[in-house]
C-alpha cells in the first residue's frame, strides 16, 4: 500500500470527522470559547455539537468546564494538548494525502 | 451548497476575526485617535512657553496610556454585556507572541528610514504616520480576513499623504491624520456594529444552552 494511501485509511477517524475537525480548528488558536460560539461558527445543533464535543472529550482531545458568568451557565471548552497534536498530526496527514507526500 | 467550505486555515483564524467582527474595537480605537487627534490640535495652537502647552504635552502622553487600558476594559465590558450573550465568549491567549508584531515593527523602522530620505518641503511626519496606520491596518485585515480593514488602510494612508502635502507644519499634519483616521474608524466601526446587531438579535434565553 503506497504511503498516502496508508495515511488515509489510518486517519484518526474522532479527528477525522468534519464537524469535530471545524471544532478542533476553531479551538487551535485559542485558551478556549463557550458552546455558544461553536455553534454559531460551525451551524450545529445543540444536540449535535454536545454529541461532538463529549467525543472529543472522550478521546481526551477537548477539556469541558461548566462555569457562571454572573447568574448565567456558560460551557468554556478548551482543546487539549493532546487534541492539539492530533489535530496538527491530522493536518499533516491530509496535506501529505492531497500533496501525494509522506 | 451555498457557500463554499471554508478552509481549515480560515477555521483557525475565525476567532481571531471574530474579535473585530462587531466593530467595537475600531469604534475605541477611532475614538482614541480622534481624542489623540484633538489634543495634538489643542497643543499646536498653544503658544510656545504658555503653561498649557506643557498640559498639553502631558494629556498628549496620557491620552494613549490611559485611553488604551480604559478602552480595553470598556470593550470587554460592552463585548460582555452585548456580544457574548448572542454570539459566544471566546477566551484569547495573550501570552501568544505574534508575527504580525514583528511585520509592524520592522515596517515602522523602514518608514523611519525612508522619512530621512524624503525631501524636505514634505511633512514627513503626517506621511509616516499614515503609512504607519495603513500598514497595521492591512496586518489586521490580512490576519482578521476583514475586507473593511484594507479599505481603512488604504484611506490612513491617504490621509496621512493629503496631510503631507497640504499642511505645513508637522503638528497640524500629525493631529489631521489622527483625527480624520480616527473619525473614519469611527463610522466604519459604527456601521460594522448595526450590522452586527441587525444580524444577531438579542436571544430570548439565558446561558449557552449547553
Amino acid at each position: 500500500m503506497s504511503q498516502p494511501i496508508k495515511s488515509l485509511v489510518e486517519a484518526d477517524r474522532i479527528v477525522h470527522e468534519p464537524a469535530r475537525l471545524a471544532i478542533l480548528a476553531l479551538l487551535h488558536s485559542i485558551r478556549g470559547a463557550d458552546f455558544l460560539y461553536l455553534q454559531e461558527e460551525t451551524g450545529l445543533t445543540k444536540g449535535n455539537l454536545s454529541s461532538h464535543l463529549s467525543r472529543l472529550e472522550e478521546a481526551g482531545f477537548v477539556e469541558i468546564e461548566k462555569t457562571f458568568k454572573g447568574k448565567i451557565p456558560r460551557t468554556i471548552c478548551r482543546i487539549t494538548a493532546a487534541g492539539r497534536v492530533a489535530f496538527e498530526t491530522h493536518c499533516q496527514a491530509l496535506k501529505g494525502i492531497i500533496e501525494g507526500g509522506s | 451548497m451555498d457557500k463554499p467550505m471554508p478552509s481549515l486555515k480560515e477555521l483557525i483564524d475565525r476567532p481571531f476575526r471574530y474579535f473585530y467582527d462587531d466593530g467595537l474595537v475600531e469604534l475605541a480605537v477611532g475614538t482614541l485617535f480622534l481624542a489623540a487627534g484633538l489634543a495634538i490640535s489643542a497643543w499646536a495652537a498653544t503658544p510656545a512657553g504658555s503653561i498649557w502647552r506643557v498640559v498639553g504635552a502631558l494629556l498628549l502622553v496620557a491620552t494613549p496610556m490611559l485611553g488604551s487600558v480604559l478602552f480595553k476594559r470598556l470593550v470587554q465590558r460592552v463585548k460582555d454585556r452585548w456580544v457574548h450573550p448572542r454570539t459566544g465568549y471566546v477566551d484569547y491567549d495573550e501570552s501568544k507572541p505574534s508575527r504580525a508584531r514583528w511585520v509592524v515593527i520592522g515596517g515602522a523602522l523602514v518608514l523611519a528610514i525612508a522619512g530621512f530620505l524624503l525631501p524636505d518641503q514634505i511633512n514627513n511626519m503626517a506621511l509616516m504616520e499614515g503609512a504607519l496606520l495603513g500598514l497595521v491596518l492591512v496586518t489586521l485585515a490580512y490576519r482578521a480576513r476583514l475586507a473593511r480593514f484594507y479599505l481603512l488602510a488604504a484611506i490612513a494612508a491617504l490621509i496621512g499623504l493629503a496631510a503631507a502635502l497640504w499642511l505645513g507644519s508637522d503638528l497640524w499634519g500629525s493631529a489631521a491624520t489622527f483625527g480624520a483616521t480616527g473619525a473614519v474608524m469611527i463610522l466604519s466601526g459604527g456601521c460594522a456594529l448595526r450590522r452586527y446587531f441587525m444580524a444577531h438579535p438579542e436571544p430570548s434565553g439565558h446561558g449557552d444552552g449547553a
